[in-house]
């Protein structure tokens, strides 16, 4: 039974705002945000923090074009590719439509993902409990490496990054004997590493340090008509069939364990510069087709991450990998299971984020130029108070200096991975995935006694044949769609 | 190892550290506690499987930065800038843990104010009269400080240092 209270709303509300000002600012990551976000929600009621996390996820994606048209700069990474026609057409001084096209589009793929969500994730949850640990194993390590093996250019990076989140997650406790392991007989590590103290490491304290070199003020002058950033229906009519294909993209990205909004929103756009042979303008100069497909793809991905986050308890991307931390942290065990004990907690995350991005719509229209303003705001004094949030976040996991610690840790090391061009999502990914890989190989090995069986076993059993073909499928799609899509803006 | 930047020798130390600290520590287990390393209940296994494959990941990503260093030799960035890059982040993360455990003795408010304003001076370099940075870094400081205790101590029950 779902119970709603109108403080829900307040919350939704809250968390869009600050979603949409983090995603906005340019630097300021959805995953940031979101493990910020978490931070604040550790003694609260599992509802309203559930309503408070997914109404910053909802704003913060959105709120990632903001800074992508108006500064050239994409707000997030699932905004890069609206920057490609959505600055050129500020430049012609249509700042206003594409602003306008922006939030609309985003809204309807939102609702699209949330709509296939709705159906497809029970449907899935019922298959899902026909896996045993075989399936598991293969679709986890499906995950991690596919995020690595996505990681453009730099696969064999994405790799080590996955597997060094794989060792932090074996860090402590034994699982099935109770061993310590890799512990050097501190208290500090006997626990095994906080994976949200870890978390805020990675996306919060390593912005810190990455934006200590950026400091510069943005210089921005202009103001947007709130009037005119509602589309205009000549031109959303024409955008209808880029809408279409984008959602079923970024939706059907979003699924794939591994993948997200940042894929799924360049697939969308190589897609539609090879579909759409007579768009509003050339692409790179501003074509309306150019800012819909990305920004339609990468909130139409948010339903289905969440499709494979809440049925299989998979992380489909970096911002599920921590969303799927604080379900941990809450009580809330996302899995086959989910859709049997917690079916009322489904539907208020669907209820949640269908709120979330109707109101980071409007939120963004009439707020659009308070957060211009905002970007406005010194760096010398938004770093510092990241860096007192990732503090206090990481503090208030069990009220001692220890996660505070190795979140600076994580933080360094995670700064200094990315200085040497090795992606840092498959670690937060490794490290949420490599229990349940583990487990689950373990399982499947004391059941198929020995090696030798354990391998035989994912090409007798039909489901794991299947979920076997889908990851060398998906290789082969990925790695091909992945060079369509980036190639042409290499240009 | 010309051909290798820096920054490159000290991820490849990282990794290569944790590579030797799994099989070794497997080692010790197999030889000294007598545990066995390939049985199908061996709380082993896994992690020299994980030890492995970031070993191979490891050696397959030193050839391909061997491959990629006299390209990247042209366009890559200035070394100086890296390592001053490298230190200020390292300097920032030793300030952090200082005010961390600084804190609890100072009160957060006074102790935050403090750690806030020296950070905001030097970050501002856009200012160069030293006067004026630390008056706006003093300012904002002391009025972001209350309004984030306020925010999370009284409205988010949230435990501070």
């Amino acid at each position: 039974m779902v119970e709603f209270e109108l403080i829900y709303i307040l919350y939704i509300f809250v968390g869009a705002v600050i979603g949409l000002i983090m995603g906005a600012l340019p630097g300021l990551t959805v995953t940031m945000t979101i493990v910020l976000v978490v931070s604040l929600t550790f003694g609260w009621e599992m509802i309203p923090a559930l309503a408070f996390i997914i109404g910053a996820f909802a704003g913060g994606v959105i709120g990632g074009s903001i800074s992508a048209i108006a500064l050239n700069i994409p707000g997030t990474a699932a905004a890069v590719s609206t920057v490609f026609d959505g600055y050129p057409l500020k430049l012609r001084g249509e700042a206003n439509n594409a602003l306008g096209i922006s939030l609309f589009v985003s809204l309807v793929g939102g609702i699209f993902g949330l709509i296939i969500l709705t159906f497809v994730g029970p449907l899935l949850g019922e298959i899902a409990l026909k896996f045993g640990p075989q399936e598991y194993f293969l679709i986890t390590m499906w995950g991690i490496t596919l995020v690595a093996v996505l990681s453009q250019g730099r696969m064999t990076k994405g790799l080590v990054a996955a597997f060094l989140g794989v060792f932090v997650g074996m860090i402590g406790m034994d699982p099935i004997t109770g061993l310590m392991r890799f512990t050097f007989g501190t208290r500090l590590l006997s626990g095994g590493v906080n994976y949200i103290a870890a978390m805020i490491g990675l996306f919060g304290m390593k912005e810190v340090f990455v934006q200590l070199k950026k400091s510069k003020t943005l210089n921005i002058d202009e103001t947007y008509s709130i009037r005119d950033l509602f589309p205009k229906f000549k031109i959303i009519k024409t955008l209808i069939p880029t809408m279409t294909w984008s959602a079923v993209i970024g939706w059907v990205i979003g699924l794939l364990p591994g993948t997200g909004g940042d894929i799924g929103s360049l697939v969308a756009y190589g897609a539609t510069k090879s579909i759409v042979k007579n768009p509003s303008r050339p692409f790179g100069q501003g074509a309306y087709e150019g800012i819909a497909a990305p920004e339609t793809a990468n909130d139409a991905a948010i339903g289905g991450a969440l499709t494979t986050m809440l049925t299989l308890g998979i992380p489909g991307d970096s911002v599920t990998a921590v969303i799927i931390g604080a379900f941990y942290m809450h009580g809330l065990l996302p899995g086959p299971t989910f859709m049997l004990t917690n079916k009322h907690y489904f539907y208020y995350i669907i209820i949640f984020l269908a709120i979330g991005t109707v109101m980071s719509y409007f939120i963004g229209i009439f707020g659009s130029n308070l957060m211009l303003k905002l970007l406005k705001f010194p760096k010398w004094a938004i770093v510092p108070v990241i860096s007192l949030l990732c503090i206090i976040g990481s503090y208030a996991l069990n009220n001692n200096m220890n996660d505070v610690i190795i979140m600076v840790f994580f933080g360094f090391v995670g700064y200094l991975l990315e200085r040497s061009n090795y992606p840092v999502s498959p670690i937060v990914l490794g490290i949420i995935l490599g229990p349940m890989i583990e487990t689950n190989f373990r399982q499947a090995l004391i059941s198929s006694k020995g090696f030798v069986p354990l391998m035989t076993s994912f090409v007798t059993r039909p489901l794991a044949l299947i979920i076997l073909v889908l990851i060398i499928g998906s290789f082969i799609l990925q790695s091909f769609t992945m060079k369509s899509a980036v190639k042409p803006e290499g240009k | 190892m010309k051909r290798f930047k820096p920054i490159d020798l000290v991820i490849y130390a990282i990794v290569g550290g944790i590579v030797a600290i799994v099989l070794t520590s497997i080692s010790s287990w197999v030889n000294k506690d007598g545990m066995k390393l390939f049985e199908t209940t061996s709380p082993l296994v896994f992690p020299f499987l994980i030890g492995v494959a970031l070993f191979i990941f490891l050696i397959l990503t030193i050839i391909s930065d061997f491959r990629n260093s006299s390209k990247e030799k042209e366009d890559g960035e200035d070394k100086n800038d890296l390592g001053h890059d490298v230190l200020m982040a390292a300097v920032y993360a030793i300030g952090v843990l200082i005010y961390a455990f600084i804190v609890p003795s100072l009160g957060f408010i006074v102790g935050t104010i403090i750690f806030l304003a020296i950070i905001m001076i030097l970050m501002n370099y856009e200012e160069a009269n030293i006067g004026k940075r630390a008056i706006r870094a003093i300012a904002v400081s002391a009025v972001i400080v209350p309004v984030l205790h306020f925010v999370f101590y009284q409205v988010f029950n949230v435990m501070l240092p």
